[in-house]
């Protein structure tokens, strides 16, 4: 770096971002906002409702989400439970308390949403071996 | 030591203004920090850090609280109060049409207006209670009705060949009064998970017998209907008995009629023949039917000049062609229109209602309320024969006010409810 700039870098450090410091805790989380900007709404939904196509509770589905990698409800854990009630406020899936325990299943219109999802995915990755010229997992 | 775990749960219930989303919400974390901590602690932490743990991953509880709060809000029908709150102005309209005099010192515009207080009252009050509540008062509501029923026929006056009685100066109780309120009872009975369709038949052999005795036909024609209805609705898996039961018991009110088919009044004879053949009858039971007509032909889109006409019941069970008459069939078919789409929007809004207490409510609501509606228009234009049902919003009376408010109210609470509503299953039953 230039000299100067070097110099605004040390000036900053000591003023403008002495209230501020870039703790490893700050490193960490942003490291995982920008992992988790990959995994965008529809590659979430399609997870949980594929998951869905059986009963589950919430906490099972934490556990097998954390399971296929996903990092969106990591830390987080609670927001699974408002993006299912959103879920079924949408009707995609429908909730059933069993003995005080609440769990989740899908509807035929989840169902429906699914298979849409589910062939566009195929499109997609029929072009990309086309173009890329291999097979892709 | 359990304390943080409910430190949690309030901080993020505190959000959420719906006492019964709160409930849920607050039940479903639970579950899910007792799993948690649970399985934490076979993994090896002790329960205070497997605590710590749990809650740490759940995440902010106050942003979870306010997200939770927002997905949680009660709904309203405001499409429909809109409907509502049209066609009930509209009901005003006949009685604009009289002269002074009835207009204001016989009071009926006044209490017309009244009426819609009444009705907004009875409307909010009715969506405010949770329905769930009605079971409880079951009991309450047969008493009731039986108290009712007592009433009337022992100490009722004869007006019009009806039986009334007065409570106070234009307050009266009717066998249509009597019918609201077994219309209530039999919601909160069949909405209780105990109730069988043994009991329930008895029930209704029982009070059918009041209305046959007042006697009110279209009373008796109604109440039959609707709870016919609601026992098919409420008992899917016993139909086939339901239809033996009905099939039987036509066998025997035929023979019955049968039998004693000479001492069959003469004069509701007429009435039956005057409705076939109106002209016969011109100057008695027919007259209405030709004079209905008549008028109705004549009133064109926009109506017909003319202040008070010769119509009977212009302000009740031909408050239609009151209608009609005087300001057109613009407005006389935009009103059906309008009493129909509300009948049928209540119907829509079902595939969101998944409790079937709530289900049940608003198909006997609409059952109710569309029989008088469709009974009424058909009959003043001659497809049906006369009996005494009044047109809901649009006749004039402070029972069938009553009556369709608290249709109307059933409903907006049902909707209100319809995602804070607990669906349970019992072990190991799925679809």
């Amino acid at each position: 770096m230039d000299d100067r700039l070097k110099g605004l870098k040390k000036a900053m450090d000591t003023h403008t971002f002495r209230h501020v410091p870039f703790t490893e805790e700050k490193k960490a989380r942003m490291k995982r906002g920008m992992e988790r900007v990959e995994e965008n709404d529809l590659f979430v939904q399609g997870h949980i409702l594929q998951l869905l196509l059986a009963e589950r509770t919430g906490h099972e589905l934490i556990q097998l989400l954390r399971a296929r990698g996903l990092k969106r409800f990591l830390e987080e854990e609670g927001f699974l439970y408002a993006t299912l009630h959103q879920y079924e406020k949408d009707r995609w899936i429908e909730s059933i308390w069993r003995d005080g325990v609440k769990s989740y299943r899908m509807t035929s219109t989840g169902r429906k949403l699914l298979e849409k999802q589910l062939k566009k995915k195929e499109r997609v990755f029929s072009l990309k071996e086309i173009l890329e010229g291999g097979s892709h997992e | 030591m359990n304390e943080r775990k409910f430190e949690y749960l309030d901080r993020v219930t505190s959000y959420i203004k719906s006492k019964e989303a709160k409930r849920y919400v607050e039940e479903e974390l639970h579950y899910h920090l007792h799993q948690e901590i649970a399985r934490l602690m076979l993994d090896g932490y002790s329960r205070e850090e497997a605590e710590q743990q749990a809650i740490e991953q759940m995440g902010s509880p106050d942003r979870l609280g306010a997200e939770m709060n927002k997905l949680h809000r009660p709904r309203f029908d405001w499409v429909l109060a809109l409907m509502v709150f049209v066609i009930s102005l509209i009901g005003i309209l006949p009685l604009l049409t009289m002269s002074s005099d009835l207009k204001i010192f016989a009071g009926f515009l006044p209490n017309k207006i009244l009426s819609l207080v009444i009705s907004s009252v009875i409307i909010l009050l009715f969506m405010w209670i949770p329905y769930q509540k009605l079971v409880k008062f079951k009991r309450f509501f047969f008493i009731l009705s039986f108290v009712m029923m007592w009433l009337i026929l022992e100490f009722g006056i004869i007006v019009n060949g009806a039986p009334y009685f007065v409570i106070k100066d234009g307050f009266v109780l009717s066998s249509f009064s009597v019918l609201t309120i077994l219309f209530l009872a039999w919601l909160s009975y069949l909405g209780d998970s105990e109730a069988s369709l043994l009991w329930g038949s008895i029930l209704l052999v029982v009070s059918v017998y009041f209305f046959m005795i007042v006697p009110d036909l279209s009373a008796t024609l109604m109440y039959v209907t609707i709870v016919g209805i609601l026992l098919w609705v409420r008992f899917p898996e016993r139909r086939k008995t339901f239809v033996m039961m009905v099939a039987s018991f036509i066998v025997v009110f035929s023979t019955y009629v049968f039998i004693n088919i000479d001492s069959i009044e003469r004069y509701q004879l007429e009435r039956l023949l005057a409705f076939i053949n109106p002209e016969n009858y011109k100057d008695n039971a027919g007259y209405n039917y030709i004079n209905n007509k008549e008028l109705l032909s004549k009133s064109g889109w926009f109506g017909q000049e003319g202040g008070q006409i010769d119509l009977v019941e212009f302000h009740t069970d031909f408050a239609f062609v009151n209608l009609t008459y005087h300001y057109g069939w613009l407005l006389g078919g935009f009103t059906i229109l309008l009493g129909m789409l509300i009948a049928a929007r209540m119907l829509r809004k079902l595939s969101n209602i998944r409790d079937p207490f709530g289900r049940l409510i608003i198909l006997g609501g609409v059952s109710l309320y569309s029989f008088q509606f469709l009974y009424n228009i058909m009959m003043v234009v001659g497809v049906v024969p006369y009996i005494a049902i009044s047109l809901p919003f649009i006749s004039y009376g402070l029972t069938s006010t009553v009556q369709y408010s608290m249709i109307i109210g059933l409903f907006l609470s049902v909707f209100r409810r319809q995602n804070l509503v607990r669906i349970t299953e019992d072990r190991g039953a799925s679809k």
